[in-house]
């Protein structure tokens, strides 16, 4: 019942935001420090999910390493201007090529 | 993004009420299909990963009814790891808090469309198809042309997802315990996250965020993931401000 009440929520209020500033606003714009509270929302929102989920995925700091280090390799990937696919298998490469060899060099052997 | 051509004269006179610009609409799906390419597998991922933290058909549910991947990851995904309902409530809603930017940059472009359109196309406002309205946009279309073309790439971004998502759902059970799979979540975020460090306000965001996240979990803070939310926009909102 939790889970269905908190995506009938996120549902909801995501309707809202869709829908309520184009009944209202016309032609008129959000305040300056709104609009960008509402733009960078979203950034931070996803940069903080990143952060959590590698942390509390992570079973130690080697593999939080590789990880990091596949993160970056995606975001470079996709800054470049490649697609979502390549990025997402550039990532996966990089994690699976480094987590072995990081987790090696830490402890002095396989992981 | 493909250039569009206007639409001819004796099309215009054709959309009167209840016509469709069969011309606006089939731009519409072309223009949506070079978007799913990319959409697809996030689609997948998204279903397989939602599925497994809830079920298929909350999965399925959330999927059409939240329709963005980030929120929906980020609802089903702190449900998963324990936190209360207030909290993945307040989470989703901060992920999906930009499309109240993307609607009010629709509301200068709409204006004078009819409402109930509005009310309808808002369900399905979301990145592919505020790019593809602000990329319409630059075409000379009459207004039921725009209208045509929207609901066209809509429906077809609709039912690409929906069926990237059944598809990982259906597979998702399938796939092997290896870790590298948990990461796919992750990376996925990182390529949605990537193009607003191009920006100095979103590299604010970003790098504000990740910091208050990592201090807020050492300090065992309550709810570190909406701390780090509200670090990051307003980091985001003060470095947009101090631009000269």
């Amino acid at each position: 019942m939790t889970t269905w009440i908190a995506i009938l929520a996120v549902a909801a209020g995501s309707y809202v935001f869709r829908f309520l500033p184009l009944l209202v606003l016309g032609g008129r714009d959000l305040p300056p420090f709104v609009d960008g509270i509402a733009r960078h929302g979203g950034t931070a929102a996803i940069a903080a999910l990143i952060a959590t989920q590698v942390a509390s995925g992570s079973t130690g700091t080697a593999d939080a390493l590789a990880a990091v280090l596949a993160l970056v390799a995606s975001g470079a990937v996709a800054l470049a201007g490649r697609g979502l696919v390549t990025a997402t298998v550039a990532g996966v490469a990089t994690f699976v090529a480094l987590d072995p060899l990081i987790n090696a060099l830490t402890t002095g052997g396989p992981a | 993004m493909t250039a569009t051509t206007p639409i001819s004269r004796s099309a215009a006179a054709d959309t009167h009420r209840g016509a469709v610009d069969r011309a606006a609409a089939r731009d519409g799906v072309r223009d949506m299909l070079v978007l799913l390419v990319g959409i697809v597998p996030l689609g997948v991922v998204v279903g397989a990963t939602t599925a497994e933290q809830t079920s298929a058909v909350a999965a399925l549910a959330s999927a059409t009814t939240i329709f963005g991947a980030s929120a929906q990851l980020a609802t089903t995904g702190q449900l998963a790891a324990g936190a209360g309902l207030g909290a993945a409530v307040v989470t989703g809603l901060l992920v999906n808090a930009r499309l109240v930017a993307y609607s009010a940059s629709l509301a200068r472009r709409w204006r004078g469309q009819p409402q109930r359109f509005k009310a309808l196309a808002a369900t399905t406002l979301v990145e592919p198809t505020f790019a593809l309205a602000g990329n319409d946009a630059q075409t000379e279309r009459e207004p039921a042309g725009v209208r045509h073309h929207y609901a066209a790439a809509a429906a077809t971004l609709w039912l690409g997802w929906m069926a990237a998502t059944a598809a990982g759902v259906a597979i998702g059970p399938a796939l092997p315990e290896l870790e590298v799979l948990d990461l796919l979540v992750p990376i996925s975020f990182s390529v949605m996250l990537a193009p607003t460090l191009r920006t100095r306000a979103g590299r604010a965001a970003t790098a504000s965020a990740v910091v208050a996240a990592v201090l807020a979990n050492v300090a065992g803070a309550g709810n570190p993931l909406l701390f780090a939310i509200g670090a990051g926009a307003v980091a985001g909102a003060l470095a947009e401000r101090g631009r000269p």
